[in-house]
């Protein structure tokens, strides 16, 4: 790096992409502490402040307790807060990650899916950021590299915005994405800076603007009836972020950065491939979307990746997969009951999904899925008569 | 900065929720008051917030949003307060303000000696700007009385009901090896008042991670009348069982007590030592690691 941010086409890993993503969305502070496979994030942030490529404090931190609550400190000042883990950290930071999230701080952290122990493992496995799905958390999971950069700024954009105000989480998977290089396209400073001004607080959760006379006791206790309706507030938090979501992408994004980086299909929620007429679809999230589609290449399918997980798309899935018969669901989760977790997602809306629903689970501890598992193991389960019964775990011999 | 020079009561509105005779709500008035004067090199601080993590002070400060202290209050769980803290400050350095602005922590003891440890040891280490006040009563107080690491051997609490059998962490030697800019324990007394003014004082005036570590006399958790705080904050420091400590630079300064006491006159007064003052062989110990303390801090003060 020469004294400013690289602009244009670049070859780029997935945890390059997002420490420029974070460089562009210029943050008040970033907290750093190393895990594998997001290491390389802070290193990039850490090299960019010291460098004053980027104006952002940088701070070393003691572990990533210590940087949740570094980011809930700068975040309730007022500031834009980053910050980049994976599975056991961002385990560790259940806690204040919950009351980041109550306390409605728009914190960003990138999180490079990893499998959460025991045993050790650093292969992909979305279990470590799916664990939080029952959080207010945004949740957005990438596809490629571009989205990976792309998503923080959504991130940030959305985190926020007005009436939203809640932390997000920008997933993408260990090595598949973090580690491996790609063309992409780096937008402008200035262009980025249109997208994602300069953060504007909510008045309601932070401290008081410098010289205000009143002060604020925040996240004290209340009486049940005000603790009642922020309890609420946050489930229309997250409605408003899908508004919100499908706003940006119609109009803003689409705007600022022209054709090169369109995200305007189905609002952005999720992308599309295959043939979407078809009577069977197939859902994933993240870099395994690619193996898919090259696994059913003229085949009669429709693939869908989901990019949004939190808020949950459900009306736009829908939509998509009114018509369709068979939904093949893809999951590198597991759950107590058995289910991949979007599996579980789907089949716990069944007025919106009454469809057949087949889940497929795997890839973990570093299980390399291959095209041709991949097709064989869709053909064999479209063959079985129960698949509400049944979650196929790919490659089980037994 | 003296006594008389500060007026105290005007940041301690009447509805605050804690104990009768609770020192650390008088330590509160009256610290909240010292730094809210122009400091001893002419600096007026504007206090940005003071960050509780989970202690009396989460329930006692306000409700529904409102401040019973008269400055903005940021409410955070029992680990976080000094990393908190710190944030707040990077943020008053972000906007200029980074010389008129003061964030202080005010955390308890177990909050401090114990679960928020390592974020404290992290925050002093990267020499966080924050005024970090552990307000020391020797147990978990918010929940009734606790055993704690800053609970001295031998003494009585729920979860040690005979007596606290292990060590009590020696704070002093932990942040006295973080070489952090100022340190100091300081005890709100009326014969330590100008000491307990000066250090906190000195401690407001300066940048960088300034520690207080202040002992809170909590009457319900010590088993002791709730007017005898200022009696108690004397004797703890007239019996050498809490060394005034001031570390500033590197140099270690102690305030000798003008005529030294027996421990037994700081322990009889509360219930939680009866079971230590009824053993003699518990108590000598005791009694001999206050001893080999003091002569281990006037070591360093010779340094």
């Amino acid at each position: 790096m020469n004294g400013r941010l690289p602009f244009g086409p670049m070859v780029l890993t997935g945890n390059e992409a997002a420490a420029l993503a974070f460089g562009l969305a210029n943050p008040d502070a970033f907290g750093g502490y190393p895990i594998t496979p997001s290491t390389e994030v802070t290193e990039e942030i850490a090299e960019l402040a010291l460098k004053h490529i980027i104006d952002t404090t940088y701070r070393n931190l003691d572990s990533e307790l210590a940087s949740i609550a570094f980011g809930i400190g700068v975040s309730t000042a007022r500031g834009r807060y980053g910050t980049a883990t994976s599975s056991q950290g961002l385990a560790l930071m259940c806690e204040l990650l919950h009351w980041a999230s109550t306390a409605r701080l728009p914190i960003v952290i990138a999180n490079v899916n990893r499998s959460l122990g025991s045993p050790w493992s650093i292969h992909p496995d979305q279990s470590d950021s799916l664990l939080f799905r029952d959080m207010f958390l945004l949740q957005f999971y990438c596809k490629n590299v571009q989205e990976v950069l792309d998503m923080v700024l959504w991130a940030y954009r959305i985190a926020e915005g007005p009436g939203v105000s809640l932390p997000a989480l920008v997933c993408f998977d260990g090595f598949m994405l973090s580690h491996t290089a790609e063309n992409i396209i780096i937008p402008s400073k200035e262009k980025v800076l249109e997208f994602l001004p300069k953060r504007t607080p909510s008045e309601n959760f932070n401290l008081p603007q410098y010289r205000a006379d009143e002060p604020r006791n925040i996240s004290c206790p209340t009486d049940w009836m005000k603790h009642q309706a922020r309890k609420r507030s946050l489930v229309d938090a997250m409605q408003t972020a899908e508004g919100n979501i499908r706003h940006l992408v119609r109009r803003e994004w689409t705007q600022i950065f022209g054709g090169a980086m369109q995200y305007e299909v189905n609002d952005g929620f999720f992308s599309e491939a295959g043939n979407s007429q078809s009577d069977t679809a197939v859902i994933s999230m993240g870099a395994i979307a690619g193996t898919i589609e090259e696994a059913t290449r003229g085949e009669d399918i429709g693939l869908i990746s989901l990019r949004v997980f939190r808020p949950f798309p459900a009306k736009a899935l829908h939509a998509k997969l009114v018509h369709c018969k068979k939904i093949v669901v893809f999951d590198r989760s597991i759950l107590p009951s058995g289910e991949g977790i979007i599996a579980n997602e789907l089949r716990s809306r069944t007025a919106l999904f009454p469809q057949q629903i087949y889940g497929f689970v795997g890839g973990f501890g570093g299980q390399n899925l291959s095209e041709k598992d991949f097709l064989h193991e869709i053909r064999t389960a479209m063959n079985s008569d129960h698949p509400e019964a049944n979650t196929y775990w790919i490659g089980d011999k037994s | 900065m003296k006594p008389k020079d500060v007026t105290v009561g005007q940041f301690l509105d009447s509805r605050h929720a804690l104990c009768p005779g609770c020192g650390s709500a008088a330590a509160m008035a009256h610290v909240l008051s010292i730094v809210s004067k122009p400091l001893p090199s002419g600096r007026t601080k504007k206090i940005r917030a003071v960050v509780f993590p989970a202690s009396c002070w989460s329930i006692g400060s306000g409700a529904s949003g409102e401040s019973f202290l008269g400055v903005n209050l940021v409410n955070v769980p029992f680990i976080a307060a000094s990393a908190v803290a710190e944030g707040i400050s990077i943020m008053s350095e972000r906007e200029g303000r980074g010389e008129e602005e003061l964030t202080i922590a005010w955390a308890g003891d177990g909050s401090s000696f114990d679960i928020g440890m390592g974020l404290l040891s992290g925050a002093a280490s990267r020499n966080a700007d924050i005024l970090y006040v552990i307000n020391d009563n020797q147990i978990y107080g918010n929940t009734g009385a606790q055993e704690s690491g800053a609970t001295p051997e031998g003494a009585r609490t729920t979860t040690s009901v005979e007596g606290k059998e292990g060590i009590q962490k020696d704070i002093v030697s932990i942040m006295m090896a973080h070489s952090i800019p100022y340190f100091a324990s300081a005890v709100l007394s009326p014969t330590t008042l100008t000491d307990f003014y000066e250090k906190v004082a000195t401690a407001a005036d300066m940048r960088g991670f300034r520690c207080l570590h202040l002992l809170s006399v909590c009457p319900p958790g010590w088993k002791c009348p709730t007017d005898s705080a200022p009696e108690l904050g004397e004797l703890a420091v007239s019996t050498r069982i809490f060394p005034l400590v001031e570390i500033k630079n590197g140099t270690l300064r102690l305030t000798h007590p003008k005529r030294v006491k027996p421990v037994e006159e700081f322990l009889k007064y509360q219930g939680r030592f009866s079971y230590l003052m009824s053993d003699e062989a518990r108590l000598n110990s005791v009694k001999e690691k206050i001893e080999r303390k003091w002569k281990y801090l006037s070591k360093l003060e010779e340094l």
